[in-house]
C-alpha cells in the first residue's frame, strides 16, 4: 500500500512537474513587439483622435514613383481633409494637374474630377470605417491619411504591426516630435508626434518595401483644427455648373473588362 | 498613365493609408501588375499602377498635340514612313514637314511601325493579344519593331491622347480623337476613360 502511494505521489508529481515546466518552455508570447514608450506615444495620439467629434487638417503629400530604368521620382499634391464622427468626410487632393474632391455624406461617396468637370456617385454604408473599406474593396480605391478618419486609429494602424521603435525627439516642421517607426510584412512605417499636451501626428511616412524600389509616400501635416465646427453642408456635394456625372467603375467591371463596355449605365448630365 | 486590362484587375490611385495595406494581401496581387519592358518585352517585376496625373508629365510626348509646331526636330529622331508618307519620330511624338519651314506633330499614324515604344508604355492585355498604350496611340509588337494601331474596344486608359477633344452624343460626354472614341469613368477615384463605338 505504502509502496503504491508513494509510488502514485512520484508519478503525480511527474506530471504536475512537466505540467509546470512545460508551461515555463512556452510562454505565451505577443504577436507584436512594440516598445513601451512607442505604444504610450501612439496610443495617445491615437486616442486624442479617435475622441475629437469632428477635425480638419491640412497636408502636402508626398509619393515616389520608381521608373522602369530605377529613377526615382517625388510628386506632391496637397490634400484637406474634413471629418465628423461617425460617418462624414470631405477630403480634397490637388495639384496642378489634378483637382479632385471627395464628399461621404453617411450614405453616399460622391467623387468630382474638378478639371474635366466629372463627377461620380456610389452608395455607402453607414460608418466611415465601412465606406473606408466598400471604397477600398467594390472601387479600388485608397484614399491617403485615412488612417486618420477611423473610429480606432490605434488598433488601424497596429493590426499588423511586427515591432514598434522608440527613436526619440526630432524637429518636424520647426516642431519637436516624437518619432517612432513599426515594421509589418509589405510595409515599414514611421510617425512623428508633436510633443507635449497636443499629441498631434505631424509626419507620416510608409515605405513599400516589398515594391521595386521601395517607394514611399510622406505626409506633412501642416495644420491641425479641432475646435472650429464644420458645416454639415461641407459634406453634401453640389455639382458646379457644367459637370457631367459619369459611371462609378468598380474592380469587378474591371476585372471583367470585356464585358465593362455592355455594363455602362446611362450617365446623366447635369 | 497606365492602362488596365488582364494585368491589372484593379487599378490604385492613391497611396498614404496603412488600412488599405492591411486590408489586401502581401503579395499585392490585387494591387500591382506586372509591368512590362518595352522592348525586349521581359517582366521587371512588380510596382503599383501608377495612375497620377503628375506622371504623364514627365513624358517627352507629354504636352505635345497634333497641330503644335516646332522649329528642330529632338535630337536622336527616326524617319519613319507608311502608305507612302515620310515622319519624323521621337519618344511617342509624330512630326511633318510643313511647307512654312517648322515641323507640326501629327496624330500617330495608324500602320506606321516604329522601332521603340514611347517611355512609360503600358501594356494592356486584350484577349491573348498585348497591346501597349503611350501618348495616346496603341501599339502591337511585331517583328521589326512596334506599330501603330486602331484602339481596341472596351480598353480602360487614364490618359487620353494629346489634343483629345470632347463631344457630347445621346446625353453622353465622350473624348474624341481621330477615329478613336473614349468614355470617361470614375476608377479607383480617378477619371479612367473606356475606348468604345458610340
Amino acid at each position: 500500500m505504502r509502496i503504491m502511494n508513494t509510488k502514485r505521489w512520484v508519478v503525480s508529481l511527474i506530471v504536475v512537474g512537466s505540467v509546470l515546466l512545460g508551461t515555463r518552455a512556452a510562454p505565451a508570447q505577443s504577436q507584436t513587439n512594440i516598445a513601451p514608450q512607442a505604444e504610450r506615444i501612439l496610443s495617445g495620439a491615437c486616442q486624442y483622435l479617435a475622441e475629437a467629434p469632428y477635425f480638419s487638417l491640412t497636408a502636402e503629400i508626398w509619393r515616389e514613383h520608381v521608373t522602369v530604368s530605377g529613377q526615382k521620382l517625388q510628386f506632391s499634391r496637397t490634400l484637406t481633409m474634413e471629418v465628423k464622427r461617425p460617418n462624414r468626410l470631405h477630403l480634397e487632393l490637388a495639384s496642378p494637374h489634378s483637382q479632385r474632391g471627395f464628399w461621404y455624406d453617411g450614405k453616399s461617396l460622391t467623387i468630382l474630377d474638378r478639371q474635366p468637370g466629372l463627377f461620380s456617385m456610389a452608395a455607402m454604408p453607414g460608418t466611415l470605417d465601412a465606406m473606408i473599406d466598400k471604397a477600398h474593396d467594390d472601387l479600388g480605391m485608397d484614399l491617403p491619411l485615412i488612417d486618420l478618419a477611423v473610429s480606432d486609429p490605434y488598433k488601424n494602424a497596429t493590426a499588423k504591426v511586427a515591432k514598434g521603435t522608440y527613436y526619440g525627439l526630432s524637429p518636424v516642421l520647426g516642431v519637436s516630435c516624437h518619432h517612432l517607426a513599426f515594421t509589418q510584412d509589405n510595409v515599414d512605417w514611421q510617425v512623428w508626434i508633436q510633443d507635449g499636451p497636443q499629441p498631434l501626428i505631424r509626419k507620416f511616412v510608409i515605405t513599400h518595401k516589398s515594391e521595386e524600389g521601395g517607394p514611399e509616400f510622406t505626409a506633412l501635416i501642416t495644420e491641425w483644427n479641432f475646435t472650429e465646427r464644420i458645416a454639415d453642408s461641407d459634406f453634401v456635394f453640389e455639382p458646379p455648373r457644367g459637370a457631367t456625372q459619369i459611371e462609378m467603375h468598380s474592380d469587378q467591371a474591371q476585372a471583367n473588362e470585356g464585358e465593362h463596355v455592355k455594363s455602362l449605365a446611362s450617365p446623366k448630365s447635369k | 498613365m497606365a492602362a488596365v486590362g488582364a494585368f491589372a484587375p484593379a487599378l490604385r490611385a492613391d497611396w498614404g493609408s496603412l488600412r488599405s495595406n492591411n486590408h489586401t494581401v502581401v503579395e499585392h496581387g490585387h494591387v500591382d501588375v506586372a509591368h512590362v519592358h518595352p522592348e525586349p518585352a521581359r517582366v521587371v517585376g512588380a510596382r503599383h499602377v501608377d495612375i497620377e496625373a503628375e506622371r504623364r508629365h514627365g513624358f517627352y510626348w507629354a504636352g505635345y498635340h497634333p497641330g503644335l509646331t516646332i522649329g528642330v526636330l529632338p535630337a536622336g529622331y527616326v524617319q519613319v514612313s507608311f502608305g507612302g508618307v515620310g515622319y519624323y519620330y521621337y519618344d511617342g511624338v509624330y512630326f511633318r514637314p510643313t511647307p512654312e519651314g517648322p515641323y507640326a506633330v501629327v496624330a500617330p499614324p495608324v500602320g506606321v511601325i516604329v522601332p521603340q515604344l514611347p517611355e512609360g508604355a503600358d501594356p494592356i492585355l486584350v484577349g491573348q493579344t498585348t497591346y501597349y498604350y503611350a501618348g495616346g496611340a496603341f501599339y502591337l509588337q511585331q517583328p521589326t519593331g512596334f506599330a501603330v494601331v486602331a484602339a481596341p474596344l472596351g480598353v480602360t486608359v487614364t490618359g487620353l491622347p494629346p489634343g483629345a477633344i470632347s463631344v457630347f452624343i445621346r446625353g453622353k460626354t465622350y473624348y474624341v480623337s481621330g477615329s478613336a472614341y473614349f468614355l470617361p469613368v470614375m476608377a479607383a477615384g480617378v477619371t479612367a476613360f473606356v475606348t468604345v463605338q458610340p
